[in-house]
């Protein structure tokens, strides 16, 4: 068996200075295998983005890992000197993020900016860089791409910038491609287009994908795996169709039933906290939990039998 | 113009009848904690405090007539009876430095509070009849007037009305007062550019619609929403304008448009020097330049930390992110 | 819709109201540079007194332009806007006053939706008539499930949900009959979406509010509205009952978007939709290019809206595949 393209082992991460340090991931173990696609799903706020970001050592300077690792192939990536990070993003990992406008430089045309990123590591020259653009620019979709590389950001639709993105971001052949949100500035039909594309491109091409969302429904049409999170620590992990079918923690279900479905009559979610939280080491979702009892005044470890895992005393079966 | 900022950040608590606590800091007071929590601010406010309690206090301090030419004392340098030495003329540098002080100031803040009032009322009325006749007849009147530079003007209205006082009405107007005028007048364009800029931005803001959707007027919009959101970038502009006011009031000085002498004034005394600018008599230009370079870099500081005290998300410990 | 306006209970109505924008920002540039981009093009369409009306489209199709001539946020540059039967540009400043009092807007929770210096408090006072008293606003927060300790927050101290919260109930401090929301959850987690949902269905069924819900999610406005407008490139293409058009979509842009939607394990496998050409169309129907049941009179004639049992189609086809469907059935 070979080594997972990324693994996060035990990862925390906190914000602040030394003394007054806020920690938002905690303890966040996850696993993805070459050609996987696992899906990290949660509310704003609970890390799922920032657990990103620190793959990609983009913290910032404000942000750092406190404890645990993260293997990139096999090979620690958990501190890296600059230059290696450099390195690491584009070539090993690449990004794609919500916003397809903000991500593109206004000034340059498409393609001259897809001719960049290739050029940027191992440069085969211009002319079979341009070469290579054109080709990356058919095979996420585009078509007549000898003409779209020659216009600009504001010429594309926003679908077509995220497919631009998506481009740039396998223009290295990465292990590992990141995407945060990437459908949620799109429309719907678009959407499906852009995670079509995606999964293709992870059948096709063996690249590793992390996919961040906060729609459950989104990411079981098309991802192996599924990691809820809820306040910086994973609540449950399994397959799609574990997770999907047989939701054990209660946060998972509230997910699942707050996504309004046709043919099916909106549930109305718990209303914001049902309770005082006890205290520091209680269950994080003992507030706004309709099951929570004396023994969520400590907080369960993930734990299950094969590979769905949820950290919950009341699993729901 | 401080008054503005208290009168804004007062405003809702003193209309919110459900307020159960009134936030603990409010107005002038609190925002100089602000600023001097921050070490920029705490610096610039020492600096700019202290060139403004010297210039207040000048009359009742114990210094030499900075009029007085002590013939005998020419050029002496600093020392203990002359703690920055003398002038050409054997005048006290150090007294006429304080005094200077005055005016150096007071047209800085005079000119910045001219071109503030103007700016802002022609930037957020343009901002806000966005796309209208009143913005455009605006802002080309603002081109206009700027498109003509300062020394052209200035070299204009000492020509026409000379360096002496001006009659106006029953007004006797000090040579002072026309440079103030004139250069406030001139700081009108630049800040109603940055202010109708950010006025565009938030008259196009869902608030705003939403206060139309109220039946609220153009001028309550202005006043009450469009304002103070756009007031803190402009102190920011407007508290560096200040340093730039006193540099423009030094500059005229210098080439003898600005305060007459024997007046003391930065400009003037820096005029003066000209001729021992490079001699062994280094202190007659250097301190001059000293203090026009430390109100300056005052008001800049205060300005720097303007733009983070005055930002609302950086207030009382919200979240940080 | 083309049935005569002004049935009795018809509060809010449009007749074929479009809205152009000049592409030239001064006046005076006007004069040399009429060009204009259409934004909405002559829509119909009538809100009945306790309505659940829901407008969907992808960005550009003009639905949130409809929905500020609606509210009178914008003003129709052709066709017209009407208020219980009367024209909205007839309207006299009293009679805008009792409009705002009747209909009210609430804007996406995006981070503008709040002045981000006034406090709640503020916020909520300004949206009365009159300067409202404590236990009145005390009362409002109440309505949309917020505390009284909320009123001397500021925006940036509140979660996206208590925003919105919020901006409900800035809204409805008039007590207005008729609610036209604009995106109201897309800026929200899925969690807190379905909490404002359901905040707006309770204030539908506890105060018979009319409701206009613009999205460009089918699947929540499916699940929630009793009507469903789609809308195209600035036209209306189909309207109907929520339940029927999410069951059989008719036409084949309504079927698009029924397809978009994420499904969970439902959707696993589906077929892909294939890329959309994106050319822009003169004449014709503004479908065509992207339509893949199309045939040659949907490249010259615009559809004409068609009445289909309950619905309205506009699209060429959708007499037969009504037929095809009624034969298959």
């Amino acid at each position: 068996m070979t080594a997972p393209a990324l693994s996060l082992t035990d990862l925390s991460i906190a914000f602040g200075p030394e003394i007054a340090a806020r920690k938002v991931v905690h303890g966040v173990t996850l696993h993805v295998m070459a050609g996987e696609k696992l899906a990290i799903v949660g509310e704003s706020g609970s890390g799922k983005s920032v657990t990103a970001l620190a793959v990609m050592h983009q913290l910032g300077r404000a942000g750092r890992i406190v404890g645990g690792a993260m293997r990139l192939d096999g090979q620690d990536i958990t501190s890296l000197p600059e230059s290696a990070c450099r390195e690491l993003r584009g070539r090993k990992v690449a990004m794609i993020f919500q916003d397809p406008m903000t991500a593109l430089n206004p000034a340059f045309t498409v393609g001259r900016q897809l001719v960049d990123a290739i050029r940027s590591h191992d440069d085969p020259g211009r002319k079979a860089a341009q070469q290579q653009a054109e080709e990356l620019l058919a095979k996420v979709g585009i078509d007549d791409p000898r003409r779209r590389s020659g216009q600009y950001p504001h010429e594309l639709s926003g679908g077509m910038r995220q497919r631009v993105l998506i481009a740039m971001a396998i223009a290295c052949r990465p292990r590992l491609l990141i995407a945060d949100e990437p459908t949620t500035a799109l429309d719907v039909t678009v959407q499906a287009q852009v995670v079509a594309l995606l999964r293709d491109i992870c059948a096709s091409s063996g690249i590793a994908l992390l996919f961040i969302s906060h729609n459950l429904d989104l990411v079981a049409e098309f991802c192996d795996r599924i990691a809820v999170m809820y306040r910086g620590r994973i609540v449950e992990s399994g397959s799609a169709e574990a997770i999907f079918g047989a939701p054990r923690h209660p946060y998972t279900r509230l997910l699942l039933d707050a996504v309004p479905r046709p043919g099916r009559p909106l549930r109305a979610a718990a209303p914001a906290p049902l309770a005082e939280s006890p205290g520091e080491g209680a269950c994080d979702y003992f507030s706004r939990c309709r099951l929570a009892d004396v023994d969520c005044h400590v907080r369960p470890a993930l734990r299950g039998a094969g590979t769905h895992l949820s950290a919950c005393w009341r699993s729901l079966t | 113009m401080l008054d503005v900022v208290r009168s804004t950040e007062t405003a809702p608590a003193a209309k919110a009848p459900g307020a159960r606590r009134a936030r603990p800091l409010s107005g002038l007071a609190s925002l100089m904690r602000r600023l001097a929590g921050t070490r920029i601010g705490l610096v610039g406010l020492v600096i700019v405090g202290l060139l403004c309690l010297a210039a207040l206090s000048a009359p009742w301090l114990p210094l030499h007539d900075p009029l007085d030419l002590m013939m005998e004392h020419r050029l002496e340098p600093p020392g203990a009876s002359f703690l920055l030495g003398t002038d050409e003329m054997g005048r006290d540098i150090f007294a006429r430095l304080v005094w200077g002080a005055r005016g150096s100031l007071m047209i800085g803040v005079l000119t910045v509070a001219i071109g503030l009032s103007g700016g802002l009322l022609v930037g957020t009325l343009s901002g806000y009849y966005s796309g209208t006749l009143v913005e455009s007849v605006l802002l080309g009147l603002m081109d206009i007037f700027a498109a003509i530079p300062l020394l052209v003007w200035a070299i204009a209205i000492v020509g026409i009305f000379g360096t002496g006082p001006v009659q106006l009405g029953p007004l006797l107007l000090p040579n002072e007062a026309k440079i103030v005028l004139l250069v406030g007048l001139l700081f009108i364009p630049g800040l109603a550019r940055v202010a109708h800029g950010l006025a565009l931005v938030e008259a196009k803001a869902d608030y705003v619609a939403a206060r139309r959707l109220q039946g609220a007027g153009a001028w309550s919009i202005m006043a009450s929403d469009i304002l103070p959101n756009i007031l803190s970038p402009i102190f920011v502009q407007a508290s560096v304008l200040i340093g730039i006011g006193i540099i423009i009031e030094a500059s005229l000085s210098f080439i003898g448009l600005g305060v007459q002498p024997p007046t003391p004034s930065w400009g003037g005394m820096l005029a003066d020097a000209r001729s021992l600018a490079f001699s062994d008599e280094w202190w007659v230009a250097t301190w001059p330049g000293l203090a026009i370079f430390l109100a300056v870099i005052g008001f800049n500081l205060v300005g720097d930390a303007l733009r983070t005290v005055l930002d609302p998300r950086r207030r009382d410990g919200g979240p940080a992110l | 819709m083309t049935h005569a306006q002004g049935s009795a209970a018809t509060l809010l109505a449009t007749v074929s109201a479009g809205r152009r924008y000049p592409l030239a920002h001064s006046p005076l540039a006007r004069l040399f540079d009429r060009r204009t981009t259409p934004a909405l093009l002559g829509a119909s369409l009538e809100v009945q007194a306790g309505d659940v009306l829901g407008i969907v489209g992808e960005s550009g199709s003009g639905k949130s332009t409809l929905a500020r001539l609606l509210v009178g946020l914008d003003r129709p540059s052709s066709g017209r806007v009407l208020f219980e039967g009367r024209d909205l540009s007839s309207f006299t400043a009293a009679d805008w006053q009792r409009f705002r009092n009747r209909v009210q807007f609430v804007f996406q929770g995006a981070h503008t939706a709040l002045n981000p210096r006034k406090t709640v408090a503020c916020s909520l006072s300004e949206a009365f008539p009159a300067q409202p008293t404590p236990g009145a606003l005390n009362a409002l927060l109440a309505q949309v499930s917020l505390g009284p300790e909320l009123l001397d927050r500021l925006p940036h101290q509140l979660s996206g949900g208590q925003k919105q919260r919020i901006g409900i109930a800035r809204a409805l401090a008039r007590q207005p009959e008729v609610l036209i929301a604009d995106e109201p959850t897309s800026a929200l987690d899925v969690s807190v979406q379905s909490e404002i949902i359901a905040l707006l269905q309770q204030l539908h069924r506890e105060r018979r509010l009319t409701l206009v819900i613009i999205s460009h999610d089918l699947g929540l406005v499916g699940a929630f509205c009793d009507r469903v407008l789609v809308m195209y490139a600035g036209r209306i293409v189909e309207t109907g009952p929520a339940a029927q058009i999410l069951a059989e979509p008719t036409h084949p842009y309504t079927e698009r978007l029924v397809a978009a939607i994420p499904r969970g394990l439902a959707g696993r496998n589906r077929p892909a939709d294939p890329p959309l050409s994106e050319a822009a169309r003169h004449g014709g129907c503004p479908f065509e290019p992207r339509c893949s049941n199309r045939i040659p009179i949907c490249a010259q004639d615009e559809p004409p809206e068609i009445l289909l049992g309950d619905r309205l189609v506009a699209c060429h086809l959708a007499p037969s595949r009504a037929i095809i469907a009624e034969t298959n059935s």
